[in-house]
């Protein structure tokens, strides 16, 4: 709890110090703030208690939400260090954004610490809408805008099929509070038609939110329209938040209606890694490429959701870190290229001109492709083997699709580690100290993720 | 009159009205349509005896988010001749799409639902008025109260960001 | 007038549950339909009404007075998101100089 007000505190307070236009002391206030939230977060993992008491049983960090949360606040920190060039173009503004950035990361935190309903809708909401606004950022670019627009509108109808969802789990349980709910699902005192209408319908909203397959339409373009650092927080914060809450709600809540919802979990699980991966190989765009690879790193995601066993919180954490990780060193990366046309053409010779990002480059693309010593290898192969006992189709079909995977993330590679034609042009890339740091950070935890996982 | 005839009556009213905001051609005639069907569900909360919801209800959407909707139309200048044609087949599809997802929900519902008998408590029925709701907002759900003022500067900071004019920049 | 919830008069709980989903079918045909983003943002507006309907109806069923509140909590978002959806709006309108989402196609392919 304590750490969550310092997070709120620090958006606040990097609000009003860019009055100063000063946009280094808004990162300080940014920087120092996040890391004492992580701080906290980390004492709170060790003694158990936080240094504030909370008499609302809504919200809860227990050992599961501090793991997430630091790992969300982790993730904050590294985008806002890393993007701070783009921040910063606009010196008007980088207070707003960076400030958004924080907010919209409080509802992260309470969507992975709720424990009933309220919580829950305030916390996605308040994860939502900053990030409606950071993806139109761009103020007087098209695309940014039409992207905004578009995230807007699949946004809000999810929220509204989602909150239709929740009243009819109200009415056939009679509470918000998840372990009421899902007592009496257990005890059979709530069944029938409003339960398992409720269920499928809040199902269908949250798979509009993490992207899955037949509700994935709207990320390519998202993705591909919003700023690029905001397309990094939304592949790695906005999945974490949801994947994280979609788990506490279903595997946890809805335990006891398993065969209603885990029959419809799997076909789209299905359709998700073979859309996603399939729909990548075809991208010539970068951003495009990355949404398509997380529509289909949230399908084998999906799967350690599926999967009823108490490692399924351990195996997705450990799948959000490698994937994160990556996602935001291959961002920093895109954003150093600054191509325009955002092809992965423009990447063409990377890691030649500047060895060290080609180094990082190397390391964060093999581990989204799961290549063994990384922590991508492990995150997938936990999440596969915990599920393959139940699930063996599922499982090889994963492990096929994630074939296909590698296929493209290679592909990148070779076209980022190409000798570039004419070499009289080369100049060489200039990561800012702070985004080297940064990228330094993302390649450590992605070669020491098998250590944390044993 | 009956309670059930008063019930039927502001039902039918209700998604008369609701239809209207979806068939106007005209987007003004829309948002007074849907202030009408807010007030109209106002008086469905006064007969649940839901009376701080019904009043917040016409304060906050009829009065404040209504007002909202058609400034920006104002400011917009959009009237009927700028209002974008749908496609017949779109429509259609449409309606069919609605239809078969209502017909859907209500198909769940045809073995009736198992939620008992209404709650003996509810003889009282006092639990939506201002005096109960208040004490309930400011005691057991004081922190997800506190939490929506999170919500509500990141809502403002982003509106001011995004709609306000910059400095045009010459080139 | 009566005392006590409409519910023990004689009016049954199917009854709110029919005329919400209608409302919110009514809503979805709306963001079908509609092209205006405007409409479209009102259109959504009318489904969380319906559900609004819907938690108020359960509320006073069970006797509990939790569901209202969650019911307050949605109007506050809603009025946040109604704030945040027409500056953006407002944004594009100033870009592409339209309100009509069949308009906004630049991101495909």
């Amino acid at each position: 709890m304590d750490a969550l007000i310092i997070v709120f505190v620090t958006g606040l307070i990097s609000m009003f110090i860019a009055m100063a236009k000063k946009p280094v002391l808004v990162l300080a206030t940014a920087m120092i703030g996040l890391s004492s939230a992580l701080a906290l977060m980390i004492n709170q993992w060790w003694t158990g208690t936080g240094f504030i008491q909370l008499n609302y049983e809504g919200l809860l960090f227990d050992k599961p939400s501090i793991l997430y949360s630091s790992l969300a606040i982790s993730f904050v920190l590294l985008i806002i260090a890393g993007g701070y060039s783009y921040f910063k173009q606009e010196v008007e503004h980088t207070g707003e954004y960076i400030s958004l950035l924080i907010f919209s990361l409080v509802g992260a935190m309470c969507m992975i610490a709720f424990t009933d309903l309220f919580m829950f809708f305030l916390g996605l909401e308040i994860l939502s809408i900053p990030i409606y606004v950071m993806v139109g950022s761009k103020k007087r670019d098209i695309l940014s805008t039409e992207a905004s627009l578009k995230y807007f509108f699949t946004g809000s109808l999810a929220t509204g099929i989602l909150l239709f969802g929740t009243a009819w789990v109200y009415g056939a349980t009679g509470s918000f509070k998840i372990n009421e709910i899902s007592a009496a699902i257990l005890d059979g005192s709530a069944k029938g038609a409003l339960l398992n209408v409720g269920i499928l319908i809040m199902m269908a909203a949250f798979l509009f939110k993490v992207g899955a397959a037949p509700f994935h339409f709207w990320s390519p373009d998202v993705y591909g329209g919003a700023p690029t650092i905001v397309t990094g927080f939304m592949a790695a914060v906005v999945k974490l938040a949801g994947l994280f809450a979609f788990l506490k709600l279903f595997t946890f809540t809805f335990w006891g209606a398993y065969p209603l919802w885990s029959g419809a979990l799997f076909g789209i699980i299905i359709l998700t890694v073979i859309v996603g991966n399939l729909s990548a190989l075809a991208q010539t765009r970068f951003k495009r490429m990355l949404a398509f690879s997380s529509i289909a790193n949230a399908g084998y995601a999906l799967i350690a959701i599926m999967n009823q066993s108490n490692w399924s919180t351990w195996n997705l954490w450990m799948y959000i870190y490698g994937y994160g990780f990556a996602i935001i060193a291959l961002i920093i990366i895109s954003l150093l290229v600054n191509d325009e046309n955002d092809s992965i053409e423009g990447f063409r010779g990377v890691g030649r001109k500047n060895p060290f990002i080609g180094f990082v480059l190397t390391v964060s693309l093999l581990s989204l492709a799961g290549v063994p010593p990384l922590a991508g290898f492990f995150g997938k192969y936990m999440v596969f083997a915990a599920a393959f006992k139940q699930y063996p189709v599922l499982v090889i079909t994963a492990i096929a699709t994630s074939g296909i995977g590698m296929v493209y993330y290679l592909r990148f590679f070779m076209t980022a580690m190409a000798k570039e034609e004419n070499e009289s042009t080369v100049e060489k890339l200039k990561p800012s100290i702070l985004q080297t740091i940064v990228l330094l950070i993302c390649a450590i935890a992605l070669l020491i993720g098998g250590y944390i996982a044993y | 009159m009956s309670l059930e005839t008063i019930t039927t009556i502001l039902g039918g009213l209700t998604i008369g009205a609701a239809l209207m905001v979806v068939i106007s051609r005209h987007p003004v005639r829309s948002v007074l349509y849907l202030v009408l069907t807010f007030f109209l569900i106002s008086s469905n909360y006064i007969l649940m005896n839901a009376q701080f919801l019904a009043v917040v209800n016409i304060i906050v959407y009829a009065g404040a988010i209504m007002v909202l909707f058609l400034f920006v139309l104002m400011l917009l200048n959009l009237d009927k001749d700028s209002e974008p044609k749908t496609h017949i087949l779109v429509k259609i599809a449409s309606v069919v799409a609605g239809g078969i997802l209502f017909t859907v929900l209500i198909a769940a519902l045809k073995d009736g639902i198992a939620l008992g008998e209404a709650a003996a408590a509810s003889a009282q029925n006092n639990e939506g008025l201002v005096q109960n709701l208040g004490q309930l907002l400011f005691s057991k759900y004081v922190l997800p109260f506190e939490v929506s003022s999170v919500l509500f500067i990141a809502s403002m900071v982003g509106a001011v960001l995004l709609a306000k004019r910059e400095k045009q920049v010459i080139d | 007038m009566v005392l006590g919830s409409i519910f023990n008069a004689g009016v049954s709980i199917e009854y709110y549950i029919v005329l919400s989903t209608i409302l919110f079918v009514i809503g979805a045909i709306g963001v079908m339909v509609r092209r205006n983003a405007i409409i479209l943002l009102m259109c959504i507006e009318l489904m969380l009404n319906a559900v609004n309907l819907l938690m108020v109806a359960f509320s006073t069923y069970f006797g509990k007075a939790d569901g209202q509140i969650f019911v307050f909590f949605i109007m506050v978002v809603a009025a946040a998101e109604a704030t945040v959806g027409l500056s953006i709006l407002v944004m594009a309108y100033r870009n592409i100089r339209t309100t009509d989402v069949g308009l906004f196609n630049k991101l495909k392919g």
